[in-house]
């Protein structure tokens, strides 16, 4: 039962699969709606089931509040991905040559990967963690190569290549965790462990694996092409889900397995946030594409997110979902004005967004919003994900910290207001117009964009989060 | 709802009712705002009164008080978990700050009366930035100060951007980037002081009971001076505004440099002396030094000036350095000279920058030399530059006399805890000041407005229209009512500031005169 | 004492309020009437107004003068005031009015010449285009000067002193398309602000030692019947104990005391405002304002406030005799100075601005001379500048009248006018005389009793000085008169006629005034210390040599320009050849001021900063602005696209993290 959601998923990858067999070329249309009734209803589920705990298999599936809320971000992040892919599969754009084929297999292979990351979350074993995780990242590896050209096929390349070296790694790590202590178990692992140079090693194994997927630098050199050649809708779902995924590792690495060596990992963690933060937004400053310019933006995001690790306050678990939650509505809501244009224009550099407010304003307005929320202006939801990450640090202690996000954050506004002096200072290029939307894509831009607004200014959402997951941690600490 | 919270709200709901109006008929745009604004003038003016008569009364009671006394309270928990709540209220300080606020939208509206490009965007940010100032002057917790603070400072990029002149870009990114930095310090020190606190509440009230170590008061005292120092126009962070100013359209500059620019004292005073008194000792001379060198530096830079915004962006980097000094100066006149030169130099430069903006509109350049012998042409409008010139050369009469007096002898009465020969070294340096300015108001002006009309075409140009005639018209009123009748002023101000020179009394040494 | 049953008494705030009042009804109301209904208004309210005030100012005189007849101690009364500014626990500035010998005399001064002027203004701004500012600037300026004089404490004399500056620079710069008088104005306001600096510290001093001490010697004031006293008032300054105090301290600067350094500051104020040396320099381009706006606030009234202040805080000055010594020396410097460069001027009113310099600096040094012990020297003082505001008023709107009537200012376009215009021929001649200290004409007795007052302090040089400046003026203010009304017509003065009747009016009455004004018994109303009598009766040992300067002077002059005609000057000229232009060109002090502010402060200072702010602070903002997009390309330049690169930065992170971790756990 526990299982349900990740069940209703595959199941509807299957039927997905199977109907695209029986269905005409015309008709093709319905699979987008059926694989987004698959989300929300495991979503349904989920959330009918969070946040109660439980076990199947001997313990080698197991949820809990954490895992609940990591699930509702994975099938989050997709039903959006979903939303705003269907328009392009569909071919329901102007720009013809970017449409994409075969949506049915498409669509089966995302929740597939979506599967993959809500077992992530379930494992409690290395054999479940290191298979999910696999299951997980396998099929993002194809979605990038989806659209057939040059690009996004060489960007699908360097994915795999890099991506199974950082599995190797991620690999090697855990066996080595395995060899140390015997177990197979994490917790077990985490309570029986005790720091040696192999330890070390391992935990640096371990964490170069998990920096990859949350693109920590300097791990993080694949993103930018991989982002930049894959299509855009597969850019978006890189830019939440995987990285949710790899946070979601995290909290199975670092709490689980090294939760008593949480206090010892500040440092190291510190030292990697600051770098991944400035190196992501200095490089963003000089970016063209505005693809490859979100990746570096997450890349920054990233940084910002492992603040939560810091020290081991109890208040560090619930802002990281938070802002895990924040992200990903902000982001998409970003990635949907993308994907849209793109759509509609093929366009993707940023000064191809000149005079957008002019002629689509309330698109623009979303797009501004969205900005201003990555870049943490109030009273925007990723203010207040931000600020509550920035307090963790300095409750830790590490002020100077703060000082480099917070600086960083300023940095980051001038790479956004790049983007929004396209939108809304230059002046109309002659060749500008106004373009539609499709009412899937403006009702999911809505939303977002409405969430974004809402949920830094509700303080229901935080408060609910910090009140299941509070002290979930407790016992890997102690 | 109470009347604290209308006084934030009203700005921003008549922000939204102008966008629900289609933007083609944008003279029903103008009216809203107008009327939007006007109604935010009653409601201050009912405010005051309500206020006055109760902070009036309190003055001899809190002559001794060390916590500031808040009134109109309204307080909502927001985010339980980390003792962040909608806190909001008026004390003199803001009461004042507010009605210098809602003055200046007022007649900010009227001066940008002929905005007709995308005049429906434009009051909606214009509005929305003011909702912002609104809640930073009302707002006694730190989170939605800094919150609201930010909503102050970031429309500010697109109204430069769009509506600016000149190198518009460039100067609308620089100010806001210079002053994201500033806020960036000002989070760092919040954060510090909210964990060393221990009471796990952003409430700024009851923070200010707690006596933070003095290693920790000793580096986030800076951060916060600092970075409220920004927007402050402090030396040498100051150069975001002669840009900012010279490019921003003519009812942005009076908003920015007529309240924004406060911010930077209020904050100042607040927040970092009122939190870090024994950081605020200790500092204190440090920062004194960099304002005296805004104050003097400024006056001297702007005689040189050509552009006219530029002139003026000089003299407002000069006046602003009394606040911070006045601040810095860490006794009852200094602290009282700030608030009232907060008041009156936002008051002034409005003035001036609606002023430029109508000259500019007639004659189509800001370059003093340019022009000439306007007082003929345009006595309305040169009979109000000159009050203001005069009012900012301190000149009795006028609320810039009140403050300065009140700066100065600040300074040099100085206090207990600070080297009181460097502090009336500093403060002598700093009158030198009344003269240059002198020097360049009484050059510029000349040079615009007497002698022989210069230019053929100035003889067609027209006096002030009525709306412009409103709008200068009760700047300078205010000036008048503030310099000639002070106690007023004064009642309503100062038991609000007892406390914070009572703070810095109770921690450790003695502040000297009070 | 008592002063409850005299109505003026309990309301002298009425003399300075009439004029505001009436300023305030020009400026918002009168001024929005059409042109014409406007320029009938404005003239007739402005002078009803200050003629009321004047009224009241002489019922006030004979009310106070009869509450203390001669011989009883003076009192200075407070009958009305209130908080107006309070910057801290005893330390407010209590705005009131002061009722006291010379604030009585003043006000009688003020609102006389004031009055009198405006009716002049009437007949000569006839027709101008600028009529009603005209008048409403007068008002405004007339309330500030009032309000100055009845000051009970030293900010709100501040406060006053500031606004007859500023509305004197309007007054000057009144003409404002005539560059001349703008930047005349400007040169009046900057140079006066300078001095005011001075004054302004000197107040800052003056209320922190007085505050200082103000706690310890409050109980004993309060005892003595000064209730609700401030540091800032002239009761506290001028009380014995408190200046026993302030002697007393020990904190000193530059080897000045508390006491000498403030009183010196505040002297700097009254330097600037009365124009002494060497912050003369601008009186004499203020001519460039109206003419009855000279002899209103450039000769009778504002000029003088330095001396009042002087007067005023005199107790403090005499308790710090350096101070008092500056004054001195300084006043009989300007007396002297101004004088000799009077003799060579053409322009009929700088001329006679360097005569009110001289005159003002025989005031001064009249002060300078005198102490609590002996203090004659202040009642001359305060007669001197009684007298000499009616006879250089009378001079001014004489030379106005002539001006008007011949269209120029300088005295070689006059000539002949003695027939052409009686009236004026006549009330001039009387003031040339009085100013020459002739018998029995006022400048004559106020004149007498400085010099005997220099001669009895024993400052025999100062009373040398007084002698000689005597004869100088008496030499170049009969230049003057013969060239104007006995030499030969020019062009200019044929078709001169005498002027309209509203400006004959003022002249009489002031005429009578200076033949009068000597005879009242000064020293039985003003006086100051211990011996209250002070001089009766003329002290023929000086008046005789000083009638004796003053007639060779008339006779050198008839010699000169009547007897020699204009080349026998022109020779003299020659023969002095370099000093005679020395003197002419006023020392070359304008110039030496001009290069110290255009080639220094702008050029050295202003430009420098100007320079650097844009280019060395700004060039830092920019630059680091410049750094972080720098690094960002740095950064991207890494992104070769290579899969081997990237793999090799994964290798050497995971590498170096673990190394880091070692290295922190090991």
């Amino acid at each position: 039962m526990l299982m349900l959601p990740e069940l209703t998923i595959i199941g509807t990858a299957f039927l997905l699969i199977i109907v695209d067999l029986f269905l005409h070329e015309h008709r093709k249309a319905v699979l987008g709606g059926i694989a987004m009734a698959g989300v929300l209803l495991a979503l349904g589920f989920t959330i009918g089931m969070m946040p109660q705990s439980g076990e199947l298999f001997g313990g080698r599936f197991a949820v809990d509040s954490v895992t609940w809320w990591f699930k509702l971000l994975f099938l989050l992040a997709s039903l959006i991905t979903l939303a705003i892919s269907i328009d392009l599969l569909d071919g329901r754009i102007d720009a013809k040559h970017m449409a994409l084929q075969a949506r049915g297999e498409y669509y089966a292979i995302m929740l597939f990967s979506l599967a993959g990351a809500m077992y992530l979350a379930s494992a409690r074993d290395l054999v479940t963690l290191y298979v999910s995780l696999e299951l997980a990242t396998i099929p993002l590896y194809i979605l990038t190569a989806w659209k057939r050209d040059t690009l996004s096929s060489e960007s699908g390349l360097k994915y795999v290549i890099l991506g199974a070296l950082a599995s190797a790694f991620l690999l090697y790590g855990l066996g080595l965790m395995f060899g140390l202590t015997g177990e197979m178990n994490l917790e077990a692992i985490g309570r029986s462990v005790t720091p040696s140079p192999t330890f070390w090693l391992a935990a640096a194994m371990v964490t170069a694996g998990i920096s990859f997927k949350l693109t920590l630098f300097p791990f993080h050199m694949w993103a930018a092409e991989v982002y930049q050649g894959a299509p855009a809708p597969v850019t978006a779902y890189l830019s939440v889900a995987s990285k949710a995924a790899g946070l979601a590792l995290m909290f199975q690495v670092f709490y689980r397995m090294m939760g008593h060596q949480l206090m010892a990992w500040a440092w190291p963690l510190a030292i990697l946030a600051a770098l991944t933060m400035t190196v992501g937004n200095l490089a963003a400053i000089v970016q063209n594409n505005i693809k490859r310019f979100m990746a570096f933006s997450a890349i920054s995001q990233a940084g910002y997110l492992i603040l939560g690790f810091l020290g081991n306050s109890d208040e560090g678990i619930p802002s990281m979902l938070y802002y895990m939650l924040v992200y990903i509505l902000t982001n998409l809501a970003a990635f949907a004005v993308i994907v849209w244009y793109s759509n509609q224009t093929g366009r993707e550099r940023i000064e191809e967004y000149r005079g957008l407010a002019r002629v689509n304003p309330l698109v623009a307005l979303a797009m501004m919003i969205a900005l201003f929320s990555l870049a943490g202006i109030p009273p925007l939801s990723g203010f207040v994900g931000k600020f509550f990450l920035f307090s963790i640090a300095s409750k830790a202690g590490f002020h100077w910290l703060v000082a480099v996000a917070a600086v960083n954050s300023t940095i980051s506004l001038y790479y956004y207001l790049r983007i929004i002096r396209q939108m809304y200072i230059e002046p109309v290029g002659q060749e500008t117009r106004a373009l539609s939307i499709s009412p899937v894509l403006a009702v999911t831009l809505a939303i977002t964009t409405l969430a974004t607004g809402a949920i830094g200014i509700i303080p229901m959402v935080y408060e609910t989060v910090s009140a299941q997951t509070i002290s979930w941690f407790l016992p890997f600490i102690h | 709802m109470g009347l604290v919270s209308w006084l934030i709200i009203l700005p921003f709901l008549t922000a939204m009712a102008v966008l629900m109006v289609p933007a083609k008929n944008w003279k029903a745009i103008r009216w809203i705002s107008l009327t939007g604004t006007g109604m935010h003038l009653m409601l201050t003016a009912f405010t005051t009164m309500k206020f006055w008569a109760l902070a009036s009364q309190d003055i001899p009671a809190m002559k001794t008080a060390t916590m500031t006394k808040l009134y109109f309270v309204e307080r909502v928990t927001w985010f339980q978990t980390l003792g962040i709540d909608y806190f909001v209220g008026l004390d003199g300080i803001s009461m004042s700050m507010v009605i210098l606020t809602s003055i200046i939208i007022f007649a900010g509206t009227l001066a940008s009366w002929n905005v007709e490009e995308r005049t429906k965007e434009f009051f909606v940010l214009l509005l929305t930035l003011v909702t912002g100032v609104f809640g930073v002057f009302m707002s006694f917790d730190l989170f939605l100060f800094f919150m609201f603070y930010e909503v102050a400072v970031l429309p500010m990029y697109l109204l430069i951007g769009i509506w600016g002149t000149g190198p518009k870009e460039y100067a609308a990114m620089k100010l806001t980037l210079m002053l994201m930095v500033g806020s960036a310090l000002i989070l760092v020190g919040m954060l510090a002081v909210y964990h060393a606190s221990g009471l796990h509440t952003f409430d700024l009230i009851r923070l200010a009971t707690v006596n933070y170590p003095a290693s920790l008061q000793t580096w986030v005292f800076p951060m916060f001076f600092l970075g409220f120092g920004v927007l402050g126009a402090l030396y040498p962070f100051h150069t975001w505004s002669p840009d900012g100013h010279a490019s921003a359209p003519t009812a942005v500059s009076m908003l920015h440099a007529g309240v924004l620019m406060k911010l930077g004292g209020y904050g100042a005073l607040r927040i970092a002396v009122y939190l870090l008194p024994e950081g605020a000792k200790e500092w204190g001379l440090f920062f004194m030094g960099l304002t005296t060198i805004n104050i003097v530096y400024g006056s001297f830079g702007a005689i040189m000036q050509k552009d006219l915004k530029y002139f003026t962006a000089y003299s407002s980097v000069s006046h602003c350095g009394f606040v911070l000094f006045g601040v810095a100066a860490m006794n009852l006149m200094g602290f009282k000279g700030a608030i009232i030169q907060m008041f009156s130099h936002g008051i002034m430069t409005g003035l001036f920058f609606a002023l430029i903006g109508m000259v500019y509109g007639r004659t189509h350049t800001r370059i003093i030399p340019d022009m000439g012998g306007l007082a003929k042409v345009m006595p309305w409008l040169a009979v109000c530059f000159y009050v203001g010139g005069m009012a900012s050369l301190g000149l009795p009469g006028f609320a810039g006399f009140v403050a300065e007096s009140h700066v100065f002898m600040g300074g040099f009465f100085g206090n207990n805890f600070m080297n009181p020969v460097a502090m009336k070294t500093l403060t002598i340096i700093a009158t030198v000041s009344i003269v240059v300015t002198a020097v360049y108001v009484l050059r510029g002006l000349a040079t615009v407005f007497q002698g022989p009309i210069t230019n053929h075409h100035f003889h067609e140009l027209t006096d002030a229209t009525l709306t412009e005639k409103l709008s200068t018209g009760l700047l300078v009123a205010t000036l008048a009512v503030v310099g000639f009748m002070p106690w007023y002023f004064i009642d309503l101000i100062e038991a609000s500031i007892f406390p914070f020179v009572n703070r810095l009394q109770a921690s450790g040494t003695m502040v000297a005169f009070h | 004492m008592h002063s409850e049953q005299s109505f003026i008494l309990n309301n002298v705030w009425l003399i300075p309020a009439i004029p505001f009042l009436s300023f305030l009804t020009l400026g918002l109301l009168i001024r929005n009437f059409p042109k014409k209904l406007q320029d009938q208004l404005s003239g007739i309210v402005a002078t009803l107004a200050v003629f009321s005030a004047a009224v009241l100012a002489y019922w006030l005189a004979w009310e106070y003068f009869h509450l203390f007849p001669a011989g009883v101690a003076k009192q200075a009364l407070v009958p009305w005031s209130f908080e107006w500014l309070r910057y801290q626990e005893n330390l407010a500035v209590n705005v009131g009015v002061l009722v006291d010998p010379i604030s009585v005399l003043l006000m009688v001064v003020v609102t006389t010449v004031s009055s009198l002027v405006h009716l002049y203004s009437t007949g000569y701004m006839h027709g101008d285009p600028g009529y009603a500012r005209y008048f409403t600037w007068l008002n405004l300026f007339t309330f500030s000067m009032l309000g100055l004089v009845v000051s009970p404490n030293i900010l709100q004399m501040y406060v006053c002193w500031e606004l007859v500056g500023a509305s004197s620079f309007l007054l000057i710069g009144f003409y404002f398309e005539k560059p001349s008088a703008v930047s005349a104005s400007k040169k009046a306001f900057i140079v006066t602000r300078f001095a005011d600096l001075g004054f302004l510290l000197g107040v800052i001093l003056l209320g922190y030692y007085g505050y200082n001490l103000f706690a310890s010697v409050a109980p004993s004031l309060h005892a003595s019947g000064l209730t609700n006293v401030q540091p800032f008032d002239f009761a506290f300054l001028t009380n014995p104990e408190v200046m026993n105090q302030f002697m007393g301290m020990s904190d000193t600067f530059m080897g000045m005391g508390v006491l000498t350094l403030s009183m010196v500051l505040i002297f700097m104020g009254a330097a600037g405002k009365s124009a002494m040396f060497p912050l003369h320099i601008w009186l004499p381009d203020a001519m460039e304002g109206p003419t009855p706006v000279s002899a209103l606030i450039h000769a009778a009234t504002m000029v003088v406030a330095g001396v009042y202040l002087v007067a005023r805080m005199f107790p403090v000055f005499a308790a710090s005799a350096d101070a008092l010594l500056v004054v001195m020396y300084v006043g009989a410097f300007t007396a002297l100075f101004a004088a000799v460069i009077g003799c060579t001027q053409d322009d009929i009113k700088r001329v006679l601005a360097f005569s009110t310099l001289s005159q003002l600096g025989y005031m001064m040094f009249a002060l300078g001379v005198s102490s609590m012990d002996h203090p004659l020297g202040y009642t001359a003082s305060m007669f001197h500048l009684f007298t000499h505001a009616f006879f250089k008023a009378l001079l001014f709107l004489g030379a106005g009248a002539l001006i008007h009537a011949v269209h120029s200012n300088s005295i070689w376009d006059m000539g002949g006018l003695a027939k052409k215009m009686p009236v004026t021929h006549a009330t001039v001649l009387i003031a040339t005389l009085a100013i020459a200290g002739i018998y029995p004409l006022a400048g004559f007795f106020s004149k007498d009793e400085i010099l005997v007052a220099a001669l009895e302090s024993g400052h025999t040089g100062v009373f040398a000085i007084g002698l000689l400046v005597a004869g100088i003026t008496a030499f170049y203010m009969f230049r003057i008169y013969f060239v104007a009304f006995w030499g030969k017509p020019s062009h200019h003065s044929e078709h001169a006629h005498e002027a309209p009747i509203s400006m004959l009016i003022p002249l009489i009455v002031l005429a009578i005034f200076t033949i009068g004004a000597g005879f009242v018994p000064m020293a039985d109303l003003v006086s100051i210390g211990h011996s209250a009598g002070g001089h009766h009766g003329i002290n023929w040992a000086v008046a005789g040599p000083s009638l004796f300067v003053a007639a060779a002077g008339i006779s050198f002059a008839w010699f000169m320009y009547v007897a020699g005609g204009k080349q026998r000057s022109a020779a003299l000229a020659g023969a002095l050849g370099g000093v005679y232009t020395t003197i002419k060109q006023k020392f070359y002090f304008d110039e030496i001021y001009l290069f110290i502010t255009k080639k220094i402060v702008f050029r050295f200072i202003a430009t420098p900063i100007a320079w650097f702010d844009r280019n060395v602070v700004d060039g830092g903002v920019n630059l680091s602005g410049w750094l972080t997009r720098a690094s960002g390309a740095a950064l991207n330049s890494t992104q070769t696209g290579q899969v081997q690169t990237y793999g090799a930065w994964f290798v050497g992170g995971a590498v170096t993290v673990t190394l880091v971790l070692w290295i922190f756990f090991l």
